[in-house]
């Protein structure tokens, strides 16, 4: 028999090798042990319900990762709008605005405004880049200096700066008195554009 | 419990997956699921041994395979209820069977104790191993244990995925489509690992092989 497998077959493959793991088998003792604790077991499993089903778990744990990471894009996107529409509004917002240690103060004039006397210290006009607010323009003449800043206003409401400089002048250089009501930043402050 | 061992011998063989089985299976899994305890008897007769034998392959450890069959075992028990038989029965206890031993695989990947199972040497292997002792030109039982340690090792070579299609393929004899099922992955990725792996081992075994 010896020799007939010797003349037969010579060639081995991997394939060959492989197949011969099908001859690894348990004994009929293996076998039984292997019957008596699976049967305890399975017995125990009938009696004591699982604390938690593992694929229940998973499923869950998706259902909550799921939940969680889409609510946090939603988040992140809106916080990144916000953030974009801020930084486009701090764009647009009036320099005086970010001239440090300046509170703004409202006073109750409106596109009338440019036709009163202290008028002629400023111009108003509306922006093009903003279409929802006023964006008023404020040119004053102090000390043969002129300077500018602008302002987001609601219609109707006009804006400016509370700082007071000490030496403000009771007219400008062209001799039209400022209105006590309207104070402006000390020039040093101003921010020019 | 396990009173039909002789009943179900027949169904042990290495062809599975036809519909008859496949009804056969259906019919123990829902008297299972109308609290017939017994019937699942006949689902780990019938396939205990398949089972056993692809861990064991996979861990070439003996205690862990049996181990990790019973674990297999009682999850699919308990899991039974939810069983909707969308998929063959096989498939699913299959798939349970390789989750749970590449689970166990990943917590002890540093750790590998091989424990053997006996060749036993059947008509189909004794030929094979007869070329194998005229190729070596060696005692027989030093050639078979020097070959079944290299086998392990080559097999320990690959990452626990390749090592699975290698043994659901050319040892428990599935197909790409059942494995692919089994495994949850497509028929391509299937034909690459098998592909890859048999080059690796290819590599590994050269001194046994032609």
């Amino acid at each position: 028999m010896k020799s007939y497998f010797k003349e037969s077959r010579q060639k081995v493959s991997l394939e060959d090798v492989l197949r011969l793991k099908r001859s690894e088998r348990p004994s009929v003792k293996f076998w039984e042990d292997f019957d008596r604790d699976l049967r305890r077991r399975t017995l125990q499993a009938l009696v004591s319900e699982e604390p938690w089903n593992p694929s229940r778990f998973r499923m869950l744990f998706i259902r909550v990762a799921t939940t969680v990471s889409v609510t946090a894009a939603a988040v992140a996107a809106l916080v990144y709008i916000v953030f974009q529409n801020e930084v486009a509004i701090k764009e647009h917002e009036p320099l005086a605005n970010r001239v440090t240690g300046t509170t703004a103060v409202e006073l109750s004039t409106g596109p009338q405004l440019v036709e009163s006397r202290q008028a002629q210290n400023f111009t108003i006009f509306r922006s093009p880049r903003l279409q929802k607010t006023f964006v008023i323009e404020v040119i004053e003449v102090l000390q043969e200096k002129e300077l500018s800043y602008q302002k987001n206003l609601k219609p109707r409401t006009f804006t400016a700066l509370s700082s007071i400089p000490e030496s403000r002048p009771s007219s400008n250089v062209q001799g039209i008195p400022v209105r006590d009501d309207v104070r402006f930043v000390s020039a040093p402050s101003l921010q020019y554009f | 419990m396990h009173s039909s061992v002789a009943i179900e011998k027949g169904l042990t063989q290495r062809s599975f997956g036809s519909a008859e089985q496949t009804d056969d299976d259906l019919a123990y899994v829902r008297r299972v699921q109308s609290g017939d305890v017994e019937a699942f008897d006949h689902l780990v007769l019938k396939y205990r041994e398949r089972l056993f034998s692809i861990i064991y392959n996979l861990t070439s450890n003996r205690e862990d395979a049996a181990d990790l069959t019973q674990e297999s075992f009682i999850k699919a028990f308990r899991s039974l209820k939810r069983f909707r038989g969308r998929s063959s029965f096989f498939t699913w206890l299959y798939r349970i069977a390789i989750n749970t031993t590449l689970t166990n695989l990943r917590k002890n990947r540093m750790r590998h104790f091989f424990s053997f199972e006996k060749i036993s040497e059947e008509v189909s292997s004794a030929e094979i191993i007869e070329a194998l002792v005229t190729r070596t030109n060696s005692d027989r039982s030093v050639m078979l244990g020097e070959l079944q340690e290299k086998l392990n090792e080559a097999l320990h070579k690959l990452s626990p995925k390749h090592r699975a299609v290698v043994v659901l393929f050319e040892i428990e004899e599935l197909s790409h489509q059942q494995i692919s099922e089994v495994m949850n992955c497509s028929i391509g990725t299937v034909r690459s690992r098998l592909h890859y792996a048999k080059q690796q081992l290819q590599a590994y075994l050269q001194a046994y092989i032609d």
